[in-house]
């Protein structure tokens, strides 16, 4: 079932298709509060709030691009995060638990990817936040310049040029 | 930036992606405390856009809708009977034209009524989309009153003796630049009596071209050109209204205007 039935049924009184919603999003969504936040743990909590949040407002929700309001309720509660937690992640644990018990008994070649996997992470993490967000949508996402225009409320150029300053950053920190 | 680089940069997106394990266990209580939120949750079951527009065509006005109808076949009887004068030619369209100069008032008060005595609110918080509602009003309005005049100009056409199109200029001209005064009395007249301010408009306006289109120059072939640009430029205004008006709606401007 396409996104624009599920909206039309839920809307109809079909809630239970709330839950296939979250079903299909939920990696992507979680994935995209771990990369803007740099906190693997709370991003749970981040994507499950993202859910809550879109289940509250889904009666009045006009569909177009559920993904992309999907990822705006994300962002949103991404900067409740900063602005009522903490502060910018700057970098997580080099390695995640599941990553140290996968090390023990990976073979040289998967350890190395594995580094490199959480050198660019960190990388990733050393942008201010306005240029991560704009990489993670673009790149992960799958976004077009316009969505993420819409997505983070600024023009279209705006996102251009953060792009741009984000991807030199990144180039450079990982020639470095 | 190179186009390697960015090719280089969603690899490592993809990259990060595939080394990247999510807790299953994690990811199963966070579902199971998002379908705690789907069981609590109370849909608001709001009608179907069929269902709207048949509510909002059952419940409107319907005066407005069928003044221009009565007034067109008035109109068109009263230049039935003058029709049969010898030498009355040129003053049917002039009266025909400011005729129907002021049947444009009915659509513009019907959605002027949309806002009164707080109904626009009243009817935004019962589903309906305000935005909707005045587009619903526009094209009935738009639709009996573009009827109206097409019926009128084929048959002044044939009394005539004219090309339809020219009579139709004659006919449209007037009706749009009327119209663009009604909606601009509309738009930035803030009156307790609001339907008075729109009867004095058309009464002006169908004076105005009944004298206007009485001079003798006016209908000259050499003047066909001043009335297409006339008729262009009435376009772009009142599409603009339509635009500030929608805009206005949009921004709640208008929504908060109320009159008897």
């Amino acid at each position: 079932m396409d996104d624009r039935t599920l909206i039309y049924k839920i809307q109809r009184g079909e809630k239970e298709l709330l839950n296939e919603i979250a079903e299909k999003y939920y990696d992507d969504i979680y994935r995209f509060c771990c990369y803007l936040t740099g906190e693997r743990w709370d991003s749970y909590d981040l994507a499950q709030e993202t859910f809550l949040r879109f289940i509250q407002y889904v009666d009045h929700y006009r569909y177009r691009n559920l993904k992309g309001y999907l990822l705006t309720i994300a962002r949103n509660v991404c900067m409740d995060y900063f602005r009522h937690g903490k502060d910018e992640v700057l970098l997580e644990e080099p390695l995640g638990e599941q990553e140290r018990r996968s090390a023990k008994e990976a073979s040289q070649d998967e350890i190395s990817a594995l580094v490199e996997r959480q050198f660019f992470l960190g990388e990733l993490q050393k942008l201010p936040q306005i240029q991560r967000e704009a990489l993670i949508l673009y790149y992960y996402s799958g976004m077009k310049i316009r969505e993420i225009a819409a997505i983070t409320g600024v023009s279209g150029s705006t996102v251009k040029s953060r792009l741009r300053q984000g991807m030199e950053k990144m180039k450079k920190g990982m020639e470095e | 930036m190179k186009r390697k680089d960015k090719a280089l940069l969603k690899k490592e997106f993809v990259n990060l992606q595939s080394g990247f394990e999510i807790d299953q266990g994690k990811r199963e209580r966070a579902l199971a405390c998002i379908r705690g939120g789907v069981r609590a949750k109370k849909i608001n079951v709001s009608p179907s856009l069929i269902r709207r527009l048949y509510v909002q065509i059952k419940y409107m006005e319907k005066w407005y809708l069928l003044f221009p109808v009565l007034l067109s076949a008035g109109l068109l009887g009263l230049m039935r009977i003058l029709s049969r004068e010898e030498g009355w030619r040129m003053e049917l369209l002039s009266l025909l034209s400011a005729g129907v100069a002021f049947t444009g008032i009915f659509g513009a008060i019907s959605v002027s009524r949309i806002f009164a005595n707080h109904m626009g609110e009243l009817e935004a918080s019962c589903f309906f989309h305000v935005g909707e509602i005045v587009a619903v009003r526009m094209i009935l309005s738009g639709l009996v009153n573009g009827v109206m005049i097409l019926v009128c100009a084929f048959v002044l056409q044939g009394w005539m003796r004219e090309e339809l199109l020219k009579v139709l200029v004659y006919i449209l001209t007037p009706f749009l630049a009327s119209n663009c005064l009604y909606f601009a009395v509309f738009l930035f007249l803030r009156e307790k009596n609001m339907v008075f301010a729109f009867l004095a408009a058309g009464v002006v306006c169908a004076c105005l071209w009944f004298v206007l289109l009485c001079l003798p120059w006016a209908y000259e072939e050499g003047m066909l050109a001043a009335w297409m640009l006339l008729l262009i430029v009435s376009v772009i205004v009142f599409a603009a209204e339509i635009c500030l008006m929608l805009r206005q709606v949009r921004e709640g401007e208008m929504v908060c205007l109320h009159w008897n």
